[in-house]
Order: C-alpha cells, then structure tokens, then sequence
C-alpha cells in the first residue's frame, strides 16, 4: 500500500515537472524509430543512448532509457505490419496478421490495436513488478556470497542455453564475455591480469564502449555486409482507432497476453518473441474463430503486442532483485543502474528506494506516452520507413563514435567499441550468439567476486556451496537447465 | 582437396582461432605473477578455468564440419560482401586516426561524405549537404546540451 502512495505521488510530481517527461517523450519517441527500422535494434539504441543518459541524474537518465525500451518493443510492430518485416524478433507474431489485415486496407486498425495492446501489457507489468519486485528483494536479503555466486551461474547458463544455435556455442560466448571482465586489475587483491603495462587497461574496458561495439557498430557491419538497404513498398494507412466493441472484444486477450509476457520475461533468457509466440498460440487455442488467425485478425495481434510489451516490466522483476539482466536490452539497462552507481539487488530497494519507484514510475508514463504517441503519430512513424538504411547507417556509425568517445573523453574507449564491434560480427559469422557473451561480461565480476568471497568465507572449502539450500538448488537447477536439451533429444529419438 | 575445403569452412577457422585464444589465456594465466594469499583463490584461477573450458568447447566447434558432413547438414553460404567489411574497417581506423589530427568537424564530414558514396546513398551533392547537416546537429547536441568536449584536432591547436 505504502509503495502505490509513493508510486501516485511520484507519478504527479513527474507529471508536474515538464523536464521530466520531456526525457521519457524524447526516450519514447527514438526507440519507436530504433524500433521500426528493420536493421536497427533495441539493443543498438540503449547502447548509443547510455552514454547521453549519464548526463542526466538517475531517475531521469533511466526514465530515459525506459521510454526507449517501451518504445522500441512497441516499434517493432510498424514495420511488421506495413512491409512483413518485425522490426524486432517480438513482432513476428505480430507481422503474420498485421500485414494481412494491412494487405486488407486495414493497416490502421492493425497498427491502432497493437498500440493498446502494448499499452495494456505494458501497464499490466509494470503493476506486477511493483508488487512483486519488493517481497522478492526482502526473499533475496537472505543471500550470502555462495548463493549471489550460485544465481550468477544460473543466469549466466539459462542464457547461453536458449540463445543462438546451440547450447555450446552460447556457452563459448559467455566465457568470451567473461573473460573480458578478468582484464584489469583482480577485485580481491589488485594483481594486474591481462594489462601488458596499458593504463587503459587497469580498470579494465568501459562498459558503455563494449556495449555501442556490440550492438551499433556490429549492427553496422552486418547491414553493410548483407547490402540491402531497401524495402517493399509501404502500405498505406487510415484510420488508427478500433471500434469500442473490437476493444470490449479484446480486453480479455489482452490481459491474458500480459500476464503471459510478464511470467515469461521474468524467467531469464526466454523474452519478447517466445512471450509473444505463448500468448497467440494460447489464444488461437481457446478462440471461436481458429481459421481467422493467419488471415488477419486483431485478436493475434491484441495476443502478441500486450505480451511481448508485457516482457519489459517482467524482465526488470529479476534484474532488479537479482541483478540478472533477461536479455541484451536489459544488460545494457544494468550497465546503466552501474554506470550511475546503482547496484542490482536487495540492497537496491533498501539504499535507493526513491530511484526504484521513480523507475516504476517511468516506465508507467513511458507506457502511457508510448500509447499516445503511437495513436496519434502513426502516420508519422511510417515515414521511417521511407528512410533509406545507407543514409542512416553512416550517421549511425558516427553516434557510436561520439558516444563512445563521450564517456571518459578518450580515443581508447572509440578503439575499444570497434575492436568489440568487430569481434562481435566475427562471431555472428561463426553463429555464436553475442546476446551471451553481453551477459557474461555484466555477471562476471558477480560470479568472480562472490566465488572468491565464498571461498573466504569457507577457508577454501567448496562444500559452502552444497551445504546451502538456496545455493545447492539454484546450481541443481542450472545442471537441469544445461543438461535439458540433451535430454530431450536422447528421449525424443528414443520415442 | 579436403584441406582446401576446410579451410574455406567457417566453424574450422572459427574452432582454430578460439582454440589459440584460450591456449593463450592459459599459457599467460600459468606464467602470471601475483602475492599468495593462504584460503583463497588466486588471481589466476578464474582465467584458467575460463580457457580450459573454452579450449574443450573451441575443439567441439573445430570438429563440426566433420560431424556437418556425417548429419548431411548443409553449410550455411550466407556470403557477406567481405571487401566492403574490409573497406569500412579501414575507413573506420583513417577516421579514428583522423579525429585525432583534424578534429571533429573536418574528419566527421570527410567520414560521411565517404561513407555515403560508397554504399551508394545519394549523390555527392546531397552526401556533401547532409554532411555537414549532420556533424552541425551532432556537434551542437553533444557539445551544447551534453556538454562533451569533442576532439578539436592537432592541426587546429587542439
């Protein structure tokens, strides 16, 4: 009760200060185009943006980065729509009746309910996470080093197996990602690992410079390696506002998709397109009309738009009370919590109480600007589309350049995002995902850290982490997650 | 023949660089110098268990095209325009180099006037104009409003 109090003061005082909805607009407003662009990510936009967040304090620069979150979720969904292309992997649910109902003349009505819907899940999630954010924060007080090691391990292995192509591949990229964080000077006492006499190197690389490498300056490459920079022809679009009865029709559907989305984006690793996925084939299941879906019905897309946008207030529930990040969007939010020296954890709800609740808040008002700027701006956003990729790649690659160098002011960190740029599309080329290595270099130094801890703690006894329950069932859980997949196959070839 | 082919396959050269990469990290990891400190891990332990790990997985991508071959899986043969990758890491290096001696403004509108023309964009007139749109509002953005100093450049003082 004391937190809603707080959280409706909060949202008045935001309301009444015009700066601050100002930065959740303009967070809102770019993550629709990132959003939107096929070739352009969530990701991508988070990390060119972290670097402008850390000018503002806090709650704003994270307001900011919440806007662009919502926004580029939502965004997704335009291109999916108008030309058949999900701008993000969450709208592919939505580009199967979307661009049905778009080649109907209906495109309006298809953008109009996909807008409500991620309104719904959007503020539907946001509500979850209020109320269970906290009670699992108090849970997690009780966490010692063996247990903070433990849920490191299992992030980290959950991720690796359900990204990319194969379970050994997205482990590969985790160590990649974690041996990154050995490079600089050792946490416990100081020995300088992997600096070969670099200064740089002390403190080991910036987060904000891997980050823009991975996702924008990657990005870059990869466009430019595949070479299309052009798309369909744009449908056009009319009305944008359904009729109360399709509403009434679909609030059901829509509450059920949020729900749906927030469970699924508070498990680590699954996310928006498998959110998505659940919520239309669960209402294809129930619904009267089974041979509607595939032709274009505002049901599926009401389905997969509240859940997929339903992910971004599921996926905070564990990054904020564990400091697991689901997915890459989420990482590069964590680095963020850091960069303005915000620790993930239970300790977060208790030192920084105010930040968590004007985050709250945030991503509330980000929800309700997305469904206003999406209802009223739809037509604007189309002509995004109309923006050819090899003009904006180039000012793309720039803004890495800048954010990058914004950070310390130093042309290290510039060499850092292309050496990581680099990397990452070398990796793409050998199908190891990068999304793992991203989440190997934020819980690495949990993992190290709490590892050595632990092992303090036990004078070098290993038995800490098996004499624990919490601890002894969290990496229980991770050898049942790493070995599922082989077990499946094993028992499937066996049927 | 067969040497050839493997050669050209993508998981071979991707197995071979990360089984180098972790022999190497545990080659510098089993010479690094460090203070022993009794009931704890050393500062080694983590970068060692990281390459012996990644070394028993880089082997396992070393021999896919072989079980590749056995499953009849057929490579992936998504062909990358790989002189352009080539051409834009160059160009992004000049640049980089470039910030340093000429400065934000000179290089930036260099860069994309550049960039522009290679991957076909616009005409030079336009590439020229949206140039030097761009680095404006960019130079104007993050020096006024974010207040970040931007390289002005050896030749220019800087």
């Amino acid at each position: 009760m004391k937190i809603l109090v707080e959280f409706l003061t909060l949202i008045l005082s935001f309301i009444l200060d015009p700066s601050y909805l100002l930065v959740i607009v303009a967070g809102v407003v770019l993550g629709i185009a990132f959003g939107a662009m096929p070739g352009l990510t969530a990701p991508m936009g988070l990390a060119i943006l972290l670097p402008i967040t850390y000018v503002f304090d806090p709650t704003k620069g994270l307001g900011m980065l919440m806007g662009l979150y919502c926004g580029a979720v939502y965004g997704g969904a335009i291109p999916a729509i108008l030309i058949n292309i999900p701008g993000t992997p969450s709208a592919m649910m939505t580009a199967v009746e979307g661009y049905a109902m778009s080649k109907k003349g209906e495109a309006g009505k298809a953008i109009g309910i996909a807008t409500i819907g991620s309104f719904v899940g959007g503020v539907v999630s946001v509500l979850f996470l209020i109320l269970i954010a906290p009670w699992l924060g108090k849970m997690a007080l009780k966490f010692g080093p063996p247990e903070f090691f433990a849920v490191g391990v299992f992030g980290l292995s959950i991720i690796a197996g359900v990204t990319g192509k194969s379970l050994y591949r997205g482990i590969i990229a985790a160590l990649i990602g974690l041996f990154v964080t050995v490079i600089g000077m050792d946490p416990i006492d100081s020995t300088q690992r992997f600096t070969y006499g670099n200064v740089n190197l002390l403190t080991g690389f910036s987060f904000v410079p891997m980050m823009v490498g991975l996702f924008g300056f990657r990005e870059f490459l990869l466009q430019v390696g595949k070479g299309q920079f052009e798309y369909k022809k744009v449908q056009r679009i009319t009305n944008v506002f359904p009729s109360i009865r399709e509403l009434r029709n679909n609030i059901v559907t829509m509450l059920r998709g949020s729900v749906i989305g927030t469970f699924i984006g508070s498990l680590p690793g699954a996310g928006g397109p498998i959110a998505a996925f659940i919520s239309y084939d669960s209402t294809k299941r129930i619904s009267k009309e089974k041979e509607e879906f595939g032709k274009g019905t505002i049901r599926g897309i009401a389905a997969s738009e509240s859940a997929n946008n339903a992910v971004t207030g599921g996926a905070l529930i564990p990054l904020l009370t564990l400091g697991i990040p689901g997915d890459a969007a989420v990482a590069i939010i964590l680095g963020a919590l850091m960069m303005h020296d915000l620790r993930p954890g239970p300790m977060l709800f208790q030192q920084h109480g105010d930040t968590v609740t004007g985050l709250y808040v945030s991503l509330f008002l980000a929800n309700l600007i997305l469904l206003v700027v999406g209802m009223f701006g739809a037509k604007a956003f189309v002509r995004i589309l109309k923006v050819p990729l090899n003009v904006l790649l180039p000012v793309i690659v720039v803004l890495c350049v800048v954010g990058s160098y914004a950070v310390n002011n130093n042309m290290f960190d510039v060499v850092v995002m292309v050496m990581f740029g680099f990397l990452g599309y070398l990796m793409s080329k050998i199908n190891i995902p990068v999304v793992p290595m991203v989440l190997g270099i934020v819980l690495g130094p949990t993992i190290e850290q709490n590892l050595r801890a632990s092992l303090l703690l036990s004078r070098g006894d290993w038995h800490i982490f098996f004499t624990r329950p919490i601890s002894l069932t969290v990496l229980l859980l991770t050898i049942v997650m790493l070995a599922w997949p082989y077990f499946k196959k094993f028992l499937f070839s066996k049927s | 023949m067969m040497i050839t082919k493997l050669w050209k396959d993508r998981d071979f050269i991707g197995g071979c660089s990360l089984c180098l990469v972790s022999l190497f990290i545990m080659q510098q990891s089993l010479t690094m110098s460090f203070t022993e400190h009794p009931g704890t891990l050393s500062p080694r332990f983590f970068p060692l268990m990281i390459s012996i790990v990644l070394l028993g997985l880089s082997i396992r991508v070393l021999i896919e095209p072989f079980l590749k071959k056995q499953s009849k899986d057929a490579p992936e043969n998504q062909s990358d325009n790989y002189k352009l990758i080539v051409v834009m890491m160059l160009c992004m290096f000049v640049y980089i180099v470039l910030l340093k001696y000429a400065g934000f403004f000179v290089s930036t509108i260099a860069y994309l006037i550049f960039l522009m023309q290679v991957l076909k964009a616009t005409s030079l007139l336009k590439s020229v104009l949206l140039s030097f749109i761009i680095t404006g509002l960019i130079f104007i953005i993050f020096s006024n409003l974010f207040e970040v100093i931007l390289p002005t450049g050896y030749w220019f003082g800087g």
